[in-house]
């Protein structure tokens, strides 16, 4: 145990040195709260310029998942509940930064269970966090949420061997963490390009914050300077997102007030449903609840004072959109392995189930499934080796975790795009092993090239190109290429530079929300004229991309 | 003393190297609906196509009368032992007629061998089995020669579409492919008698080229056969590619006749080929 030196203040001596299993509970909501608050203006700083920012709804609803967790072990050891934690945050993980800060939070339930969470154990929890973190990482960057868990890691450590208590490391951390925030332009250029901070980083530092917060009993709000403005097209796709723990509504609210009694909120809200969680202090409180009557719950709270932030969300309608589903229809016997993948748009959903994927996983640029989703979905399909589709970048280190976190075999094969999911699955063969369908697959995937044509939600310049505003874009193959006038123009500039120097290509057109059949048949035919290469018009279906062009 | 060979109308040889070889074929039954045809005798290729395209319901095949076989191996066996090669007993009756009637004919002068596949895959075969009786090999030889050939021979079939398989309930496992929102070209294989999926492809040229893969990635090919049902230049072109990529190898290019046609439907183009040494299969 650390001794207390004389050069802290006294009060220090007065604080509880280490955080015991309610604490950290407490400290977990705080974080998960102020990311919560928080997570719009995380989302809007992502430097991508189109509207797939849900870098912090994907935080938020990861820390929402362990902080849940963490109030069911909170009468337990700090080591109880750092357990609980992690489990939930491995399972509840959402998206490349919800991966890596359930990573982070494995640090904390690597102690013994015997350690207490003294300074010490706090800055080997972070050094933990940020080992796991980088490790998960396959190209770990800096100025990004890793610099950010690496610099706040070094602080508590700093503040540990000066005989500190836990708080203070903990205080010392945030400072990094946000000091890391400021810095993330200098060591990430498109940062500085795009004039914002590293979303990821900055949800660290907004967890941390929030975490110090609930520990001092401060009000759980948090001053974010820079980041840009909230663009209301992005706000309107990530506010679309909630979880789907259960029956009933997710239903949160704030209230504020006098001298609040967060327990008799707690009790009187337990009374109404499931999963209650309260936090916050004797002015404000955020409440979380799991009711089949979120009017009912309203109304308790404005008996308390003013309420803000209301939000039910109805997770019987995701339940029964999953039981809905249909079965594989395409694979008519057992085979030795299926196939699981990711996508978003009826069109898209319908069609990749039609083509042989057992599950499919609602979820893409703007809803990244979770882990524990993706691992509902391999389970579903009762196989023993199963190929998993991410169909998106950011969802691939959510489906290696649930493909750690399932008895089945699971192979995540390298799909980045929907176009690249659909060459795959067209690629599989039930007649042929696990493996060689893998070889399969991902031989049809390397043929294929991916377009995605949306607006510029935010004007920026990336790579050289200056693109305004509402400016119709072309990413081919996850790199900004083309801005135009207009959609049209978008994609028929992208098709022509996929097409150049491929024998006989397919060009496959998923027309999905802000386009139409009708409009994606003209450019088709427009297509066959011009580069003699055989169209197919698809029914994506898919949100924020009027157009999503694979061309094999 | 020769041995004959003798095989039935699904083997699709094509005329000129039948009559080359001295193959007899005995021909399966066409009917639409109501009347019957000798398949390759009362009805060619061309003429079964143009009815295919406007026929209401579907032809049907059936395996030829018993007679026919007694007819053709009491002529063939008064001169000599017969090899009589035939199609998959799991895809049609056929080889077990022909037993059968092998057994009340000749016994112990006639084998029959089941090649397991059908169309230029058992053509192979037979073919096989015809040069080694040119070149005076025994009964024993020349079967040899045809089972030899079946087990280094490999087939690979695209479809424009699994409907008329379906609609023929010989779709097999190939069911796997059916459905789906693309218009995808399933390209199927035979083996063991049973249609096989192989892959599907996302346009024609794709499924083609799968066939030529079939070719440009075989070692030591020895014959090659391209047919078609309905898109000559399409067999033409294909047939062009495989020649280059495997000079040395016989070609035969020719037609599905009507008992394949019936079951693939327009556009299909097929390709079989024969390698040096004995297929293995996973």
């Amino acid at each position: 145990m650390a001794t207390p030196r004389p050069q802290h203040p006294p009060e220090a001596a007065t604080r509880p040195r280490a955080i015991d299993g309610p604490a950290l509970a407490r400290a977990f909501a705080g974080g998960a709260a102020t990311l919560a608050q928080q997570a719009d203006a995380i989302n809007v700083i992502n430097v991508f310029p189109v509207p797939d920012g849900d870098t912090g709804t994907n935080m938020a609803m990861t820390m929402r998942a362990t902080a849940a967790a963490a109030a069911y072990a909170a009468s337990g050891s700090a080591h109880d509940v750092a357990r609980a934690a992690a489990d939930a945050a491995l399972m509840g993980a959402k998206g490349n930064s919800g991966v890596i800060l359930s990573q982070i939070l494995t640090g904390f339930a690597a102690a013994p269970p015997d350690a207490v969470l003294d300074a010490h154990e706090l800055a080997r929890a972070l050094e933990r966090g940020r080992e796991a973190a980088y490790r998960v990482v396959s190209a770990p960057k800096e100025g990004t949420i890793l610099t950010a868990i690496a610099g706040a890691a070094r602080a508590a450590r700093r503040c540990a061997d000066d005989g500190a208590p836990a708080d203070d490391a903990l205080a010392a951390a945030v400072g990094a963490a946000r000091d890391a925030v400021a810095d993330s332009p200098n060591l990430l250029p498109v940062l500085k390009e795009a004039g914002v901070v590293d979303s990821g980083a900055q949800g660290l530092y907004v967890m941390l914050e929030g975490m110090l917060r609930a520990l001092r009993g401060e009000p759980l709000t948090v001053q974010l300077g820079g980041g840009g403005h909230i663009d209301e097209s992005w706000l309107h796709a990530t506010r679309r997102l909630h979880d789907g723990a259960g029956a009933g509504y997710c239903t949160e609210f704030v209230v504020s007030g006098r001298s609040l009694d967060r327990e008799a909120v707690r009790l009187a809200l337990a009374e109404m449903g499931e999963s209650v969680l309260v936090v916050g202090g004797d002015t404000v409180l955020r409440a979380h609840v799991h009711t089949a009557d979120p009017q009912a719950a309203f109304a308790y709270a404005r008996t308390l004072g003013a309420v803000s932030h209301e939000k039910a969300d109805d997770m019987q309608a995701q339940i029964d959109a999953l039981a809905a589903r249909p079965p594989a229809g395409a694979v008519s016997r057992p085979c030795a392995f299926a196939v699981v993948a990711v996508g978003a748009g009826d069109g898209i959903e319908e069609l990749l189930r039609s083509i042989g994927a057992a599950a499919v996983v609602r979820g893409g640029q703007t809803m990244n499934p979770s882990a524990g989703e993706i691992a509902e979905a391999i389970a579903s399909t009762g196989a023993a080796a199963v190929i998993v589709l991410p169909d998106n970048k950011n969802v691939v280190m959510a489906a290696r975790q649930a493909a750690e976190a399932v008895p089945a075999r699971v192979a995540v094969l390298p799909a980045f795009s929907v176009p690249q999911g659909v060459a795959a699955l067209v690629a599989m063969n039930t007649e042929l092993s696990f493996e060689q369908n893998i070889a399969a697959m991902e031989a049809a995937m390397a043929h294929l090239a991916t377009a995605e044509v949306t607006r510029a939600v935010r004007a920026t310049t990336i790579g050289g190109h200056a693109v305004a505003a509402g400016q119709a874009i072309a990413i081919i193959d996850g790199r900004l290429e083309i801005g135009e006038e207009s959609i049209e123009r978008a994609v028929l500039s992208a098709v022509a530079r996929m097409v150049a120097g491929r024998d006989a290509p397919l060009v496959s057109l998923y027309y999905g929300e802000g386009a139409d059949e009708a409009g994606a048949e003209a450019l088709a035919s427009n297509l066959r004229t011009e580069h003699g290469c055989e169209v197919e018009v698809v029914r994506g279906g898919q949100p924020h991309y009027p157009y999503l062009i694979g061309v094999d | 003393m020769t041995v004959s060979v003798v095989t039935d109308s699904t083997s699709d040889i094509p005329l000129e190297l039948r009559a080359e070889l001295k193959i007899d074929v005995v021909p399966l039954t066409i009917s639409f609906g109501g009347e019957a045809y000798r398949d390759g005798v009362d009805l060619t290729a061309d003429e079964f196509y143009a009815r295919l395209a406007t026929a209401k319901v579907l032809p049907a095949t059936s395996q030829p009368p018993p007679a026919l076989f007694r007819y053709a191996y009491e002529h063939l066996a008064s001169r000599g032992d017969v090899v009589s090669v035939h199609l998959s007993h799991k895809l049609s009756g056929t080889v077990d007629t022909a037993r059968h009637a092998a057994e009340e004919v000749a016994p112990g002068r006639i084998s029959v061998v089941d090649t397991g596949s059908v169309s230029m895959g058992l053509g192979l075969c037979v073919l096989a089995a015809a040069r080694a009786a040119r070149a005076g090999g025994s009964r024993e030889q020349c079967v040899a020669a045809a089972e030899s050939t079946a087990r280094r021979l490999h087939v690979a079939v695209a479809l424009e579409t699994l409907e008329f398989l379906r609609r023929g309930g010989r779709i097999g496992r190939a069911q796997a492919f059916l459905g789906g929102l693309l218009r995808l070209k399933p390209v199927i294989t035979v083996r063991d008698g049973e249609v096989v999926p192989l892959t599907r492809a996302r346009s024609r040229a794709k499924a083609l080229d799968e066939l030529y893969a079939l070719v440009a990635h075989a070692e030591r090919v020895t014959e090659i056969a391209v047919l078609h049902t309905t898109t000559p230049d399409d067999a033409a072109h294909l047939a062009e590619r495989a020649r280059a990529a495997s000079p040395d190898a016989r070609l035969v290019v020719g037609r599905f006749g009507p008992a394949l046609g019936v079951h693939g439907g327009p556009g299909m183009v097929g390709i079989a080929v024969v390698t040096e040494d004995d297929r293995s299969r996973p």
